[in-house]
């Protein structure tokens, strides 16, 4: 089993490019809570980490997620 | 695009419920209404499993085949989600459903039995993504907010998994490999077809032990 | 593109052709049966009508959740906080918005729980609305709970309280406290019952771990878990022997399964198939209370295939030769006929256990609560000593601890026998405190009745009822019990509920100070007209401070809201009483007080400035709170910071973190391991019980110590003495020798003779032996005590239990003369056993408070085997009456399983609100009553007590049952 801080390093060259260029994880949080205070002005998408869609994407947090399943 | 996908590894599932109450907390799910549950085959005997079951958001979903209202409509990432404003609450898809997911308020004959709720993969439902009318119809809408599935994310063992097929998969694969044994994915040939491409491996061995008093 | 949004639905339609409905979920639902799918065919539906009304799906009702969606533009905070249910200490992210506790997200980044929680912890958010909670302090009046302010509730409770002060002396109020206040609370709380003048104090770990704090300390220094969760992962063999981690601790099992998926190998031996029975490689059934044959049966063919490690025991431990001769008359056929394994079981596990080191013993309730607790835990720690699983990563003893708090409670809080960290009530240990405290000695003992009472030991929790009942010439102290204040404890979680009733009906007063009105609230009004006082408490979630989980690491919880309704802080309302009782100034000399509220941060100052013993004087708050933030940079494996600015630190650096927090001392990962330096979190055996015993050395052998310690053999504890004999001395500063004169490590309270100790590599506690004989124990070798209730009336005659003992704590206490009295198994030859579940926690009423909650487990019921239930023509989930010897009747649903072995009945603790058929509803105050109520199986539960620690037998005892 793989330590926490070793799994970085070890995780596969294809998905470690696939998560290059997301913002980091105060971002992703100040846009969630900013969400709740303002639903209104979020979903006309005004955030970049926000694709058009407001669907899935890998942010730190669901990166951080996925890491946790595999300590 | 990445395809959203539940996935509950029985080897891990303690049968906590912290899944059902992280659905409820979040959802404010009412009493009586369950989005998602628990169920344990084999209760009390060595082969005791328990699997975490809820919308699968299947690739071809008999509740949206058989609706009569076309309420259902289907996400970018394969969610599978409804607008209640268009729901008469007939329960068709509950009876197609093969998890038993669709939730009604009461008991009741057609009609009767308010609109259907069921799990959204925390992404909402028609209205704006993050408004109060989402919210109070759907519950929250985590995927537009960056996050998963709050059942998933909180889940006591990592036995449920919910996010990308792709990447879900993949960790499943790991630990089966790790462990040199493995089961089928309950549900995963039903709610996403392609059974030859499923994360599969040899049959499940038992506890050994005695079974004494 | 598909479509998501409301205005372009159209794509989703009709996209799906096959349907399945042969694999219909409902349709294998149908074919199972399990917990709780059973009860909610019984048709319960109990709350559904009180919930309806909050539904928040505006489809279903109009949404009147407060929390539903604040208004725009209000302040959003995210708070840190960790789950006050078990001792996991799953760490909690709150989203707060304008004051309300809106939602509540995973922290993957805590190393101890990476997000995950169980259902107790997913629903802790509902603390912050808490419909259901104790909402103004309330008083009884003619058997109605009726408003009161805190003003007349802080009068008239004081007032009542120094009346029969003065009248019959501070000895006749019992304060129970709570292993859920944190830190700062629990240890405010035994200074508070000391400056009120009594000892007579005590809190949940008397009867969850009383027997494994005094059993484990006594064999090697220390009665704490001496590893932790995440060490488990390095482990190779895990032992569950009286714990059922799946359900009690559920979080602890992702590092138990992590380990399993890696190869360890999982072993349960329970009385029951639990469901940490269904996820282990192996499970063997025992009889209830026959866990010393079971551990001796293994040691026996251990020892009998040289698989000891003998090097270990030759260095490090005392005593193992007599232990041996005990285990030689536990040969397989005696082993088998007293718990019921035969022999090829018994090897299997001894096999498994010695040829996949290094390997774990795992323990709860399972082990603690018998009469001969203190000697089941001693005889686990044995089997690790004899393998050499101690003092390793990936080997141990890992205790569960119940509370989220109760380990930090158990160390500095209310504990009858001691002032905080262990120092006892010796005058040198009141004298340090009232030195740390900064109150003269002579003012402490003037509170007190006498020299010998301030020294004596007070009652515990289990046996306050005969402080009440007992006869006053049979007791150990001047009056009777007249008060009992119940300080965040349940009563339903203590034993012999028939007789607590006829002790409530005696008192002069009762004061439940708690969230919620608990079961007390009802079985007094149950049986009283008045003189009944309810003071709500805020929870955790509404205070700051700090909690120990079980593996010892100190968590930071940030305050998430303000008090809800009109409850105050546990430590707001001490301090109220304190001024009532004019020792106010004394007791908050160190610690700033704001609006009558205590600062938490200068509490845990002055706990750092005292508590030596245990090393709690290194986790300042400001090192607390660091590790809180940077929770990511701690490894998940050795729980050790790399890099960041909490580098070389363990997470929540888990006691012993010795000396001052300038020290930087990182904290103690797994106790007594010598491969570490001891700066670096290693350490060895204490030398706490003398230099020599029996012409054998208690100090460990040449070259036996921690790793580059300055002296490589064993040696005694520290103090000035020794340090000046080493020629140490001098390397103390002149502020450190002033204040180290004359004094030892734990006195000392410049921590400099620590400081000094560990400079040269050494504990400053010495290195000793692991004690396998405890001289001072009843038993001094562990021995196998059929429980005073017991099936087995032919082993009863081999195995009797103690003698009686006429003063133990303050109280008489039977063991032979009860237990030979009758043969009980005639009329009651079932054995009754209780636990926990999943969904609720301790007594219950706060997590029975909660829907989320509610809804998963909505009936006390009993697990009986098929074969018992057909005997008396039972059917699964039908009515039935248990009954114990002390004729109490519980009305239970029946659940017909194998869980269960034949001859085994099995009941949930954590439910009250019943009374023998009885629904206490109407007893409640009015809209504090929890959503599910039902029969507590403490109503039936009979005497027996623990001959060292007076921990109540709850595991082993007889009942039958009919249909109801």
């Amino acid at each position: 089993m793989m330590s926490t801080a070793s799994k970085t390093t070890s995780t596969s060259r294809r998905k470690f490019i696939a998560t290059l260029g997301l913002g980091g994880a105060a971002a992703a949080v100040a846009v969630v809570l900013k969400g709740q205070a303002e639903p209104e002005k979020l979903a006309a998408g005004s955030a970049s980490d926000k694709p058009a869609d407001n669907g899935y994407k890998l942010t730190s947090h669901i990166r951080n997620y996925y890491r946790t399943t595999q300590v | 695009m990445a395809r959203m996908k539940f996935l509950c590894d029985a080897e891990r599932c303690i049968e906590c419920n912290g899944c059902v109450t992280a659905c409820k907390n979040e959802n404010e799910v009412p009493w009586g209404v369950n989005r998602r549950r628990v169920v344990t085959l084999n209760d009390g005997v060595p082969g005791e499993r328990s699997m975490s079951v809820a919308c699968m958001h299947c690739s071809d979903a008999p509740c949206m085949a058989v609706c009569p209202v076309d309420c259902f409509y289907k996400t970018a990432e394969g969610v599978v989600l409804h607008d209640k404003d268009l729901c008469i609450g007939c329960g068709y898809c509950f009876y197609a459903c093969p998890f038993g997911a669709p939730q009604f308020p009461q008991d009741g004959a057609f009609g009767l039995r308010g609109k259907m709720d069921k799990c959204t993969f925390c992404a909402g439902g028609p209205e704006a993504n993050g408004s109060e009318a989402e919210f109070k119809k759907y519950g929250r809408n985590r995927l537009s907010e960056g996050k998963l599935p709050a059942c998933a994310e909180m889940c006591s063992t990592k036995a449920l998994l919910g996010g990308d097929g792709d990447v879900i998969a993949d960790i499943y694969r790991t630990r089966v490999t790790r462990r040199g044994k493995g089961s089928e994915v309950w549900g995963w040939g039903t709610a996403y077809g392609r059974p030859d491409q499923q994360p599969q491996t040899p049959p499940q061995q038992q506890p050994q032990g005695g079974n004494k008093s | 593109m598909l479509l998501t949004k409301k205005f372009t639905t159209e794509m989703g339609k009709g996209a799906s052709g096959s349907k399945r409905l042969s694999r219909h979920a409902t349709g294998f639902l149908a074919a199972t049966m399990d917990r709780r799918t059973f009860l909610k065919r019984s048709g319960v539906a109990a709350g559904a009508g009180a919930a309806l009304s909050q539904l928040p799906f505006n489809m279903i009702s109009e949404a009147k959740a407060a929390d539903a969606k604040p208004a725009q533009g209000g302040e959003v905070v995210v708070r840190r906080t960790v789950c006050t249910h078990c001792s996991v200490g799953c760490a909690v992210d709150a989203v707060v918005e304008n004051g309300v506790w809106v939602r509540q997200e995973p922290v993957f980044d805590s190393p101890l729980n990476l997000g995950a929680h169980c259902a107790k912890g997913a629903s802790v958010r509902e603390h912050g609305h808490g419909e259901h909670r104790l909402k103004y302090p309330m008083k009884l009046v003619n058997g109605k709970y009726q408003k009161i302010s805190w003003d007349q509730a802080i009068n008239e409770v004081g007032d009542k309280l120094l009346a029969i002060r003065k009248e019959s002396s501070p000895e006749a109020v019992y304060w129970i406290g709570s292993s859920k206040h944190n830190n700062e609370q629990a240890y405010l709380l035994c200074k508070f019952a000391r400056m009120f003048g009594s000892n007579n104090i005590d809190h949940q770990a008397r009867i969850c771990h009383s027997t494994t704090v005094a059993g484990v300390a006594n064999t090697w220094g220390y009665g704490a878990m001496t590893n932790s969760y995440n060490d488990e992962a390095n482990s190779k063999s895990l032992l569950f022997l009286g714990s059922n981690a799946a359900e009690a601790h559920p979080v602890s099992m992702l590092h138990t399964l992590h380990a399993k998926e890696n190869g360890a190998k999982v072993i349960v031996v329970d009385p029951r198939f639990t469901r940490t029975a269904a996820k282990a490689d192996m499970f063997f059934r025992i009889r209830s209370g026959t866990d010393i044959p079971f551990i001796y049966g293994m040691l026996y063919h251990i020892f009998n295939n040289g698989w000891e490690d003998k090097e270990f025991i030759q260095a490090r431990v005392f005593g193992m030769d007599k232990v041996r001769e005990e285990v030689m008359k536990w040969t397989p056929d005696v082993v088998e006929n007293a718990c019921g394994m035969p022999e090829a079981d018994v090897l299997k596990v001894a096999e498994t256990m010695a040829k996949n080191k290094p390997g774990f013993i795992i323990w709860a309730m399972g082990q603690t609560q018998h009469t001969i607790g203190n000697a089941v835990v001693r005889a686990s720690c044995i089997l690790q000593l004899a393998l050499g699983n101690i003092g390793v990563s990936g080997g141990g003893t890992n205790i569960y601890r119940g509370h989220d708090n109760v380990q930090g409670a158990t160390d500095v809080g209310p504990n009858p026998d001691s002032l905080p960290g262990y120092y006892g009530l010796a005058e040198g240990s009141w004298k340090h405190w009232a030195a740390v405290w900064g109150v003269d000695y002579e003012w402490l003992k003037g509170r007190y009745v006498s020299k010998e009472m301030m020294e004596k030991p007070g009652m515990t929790v289990s046996r306050w009822i005969d402080g009440v009942l007992e006869k006053n010439e049979n007791i150990d102290q001047e009056p009777n019990l007249r008060a009992v204040v119940y300080w965040g404890h349940a009563p339903n979680s203590q034993t012999r509920g028939v007789e607590m009733v006829e002790a409530m009906k005696k008192l002069d007063l009762i004061v439940v100070v708690d969230p919620y009105p608990s079961a007390t609230a009802a079985m007094a009004a149950m049986v009283r007209q008045d003189g009944v006082y309810l003071l709500p408490a805020a929870t955790q979630f509404e205070c700051e401070g700090s909690c120990t989980a079980s593996n010892r690491s100190l968590q930071w919880r940030e305050k998430v809201i303000e008090p809800l309704f009109e409850s105050k802080t546990d430590h707001e309302i001490m301090y109220l009483f304190s001024k009532k009782f004019g020792f106010d100034k004394e007791m908050f000399k160190n610690i700033k007080v704001t609006n009558n509220v205590p600062s938490m941060e200068d509490s845990l100052r002055e706990i750092n400035r005292g508590t030596f013993t245990i090393g709690y004087s290194g986790q300042s708050p400001e090192r607390l709170k660091l590790h809180m933030k940077n929770m990511h940079t701690f490894d998940v494996k050795t729980l050790r910071a790399k890099g960041g600015p909490c580098d070389g630190d363990y997470f929540g650096l888990p006691w012993p973190c010795w000396g001052t927090p300038e020290l930087k001392h990182p904290g103690t990962p797994n106790l007594y391991d010598t491969s570490k330096e001891v700066k670096d979190g290693g350490l060895n055996f204490r030398a706490g019980f003398g230099i020599e015993r029996d012409g054998v050395s208690l100090l460990a052998e040449d070259g036996s110590h921690s790793k580059n310690a300055d002296l490589t053999t064993g040696y005694p504890e520290f103090d000035h003495v020794l340090l000046k004999k080493l020629g140490w001395w001098e390397e103390l500063t002149d502020a450190e020798k002033a204040k180290a004169e004359g004094k030892n490590w734990k006195t000392d309270l410049s921590g400099g003779i620590i400081r000094v100790a560990i400079k040269h590599g050494c504990a400053p506690f010495g290195n000793g032996k692991a004690r396998a004989v405890v001289w001072n124990f009843p038993d001094p070798v562990p021995l196998h005590r059929e429980p005073i209730f017991s099936p087995r009336p032919d082993l009863v005659a081999k195995y009797p239990s103690h003698d009686d003992k006429k003063v133990f704590w303050r109280l008489p206490t039977l063991y032979k003369t009860l237990q030979q009295a009758a043969d009980y198994s005639k009329d009651y030859p079932l054995i009754m056993t209780s636990g926990r579940l999943v969904e609720y926690e301790g007594g219950g009423e706060e997590t029975r408070s909660n829907p989320w909650l509610a809804e998963l487990q909505q009936e006390m019921f009993a697990e009986i085997n098929p074969k018992d239930a057909n005997d008396k023509g039972v059917r699964n989930g039908e009515y039935i009456w248990v009954e114990t010897p002390t004729k109490a009747r519980l009305k239970v649903r029946a659940q017909v399983t194998e869980r269960v072995g034949a001859g085994t009945v099995f009941l949930p603790f954590h439910f009250s609100g019943w009374w023998m058929g009885k629904d206490l509803l109407d007893k409640y105050p009015e809209g504090a009553a929890p959503i599910v109520r039902g029969e507590s199986v403490n109503t039936a539960t009979t005497y027996g007590y623990d001959a060292v620690t007076m921990m109540q037998e709850t595991k082993t005892t007889l009942c039958r049952f009919a249909k109801a």
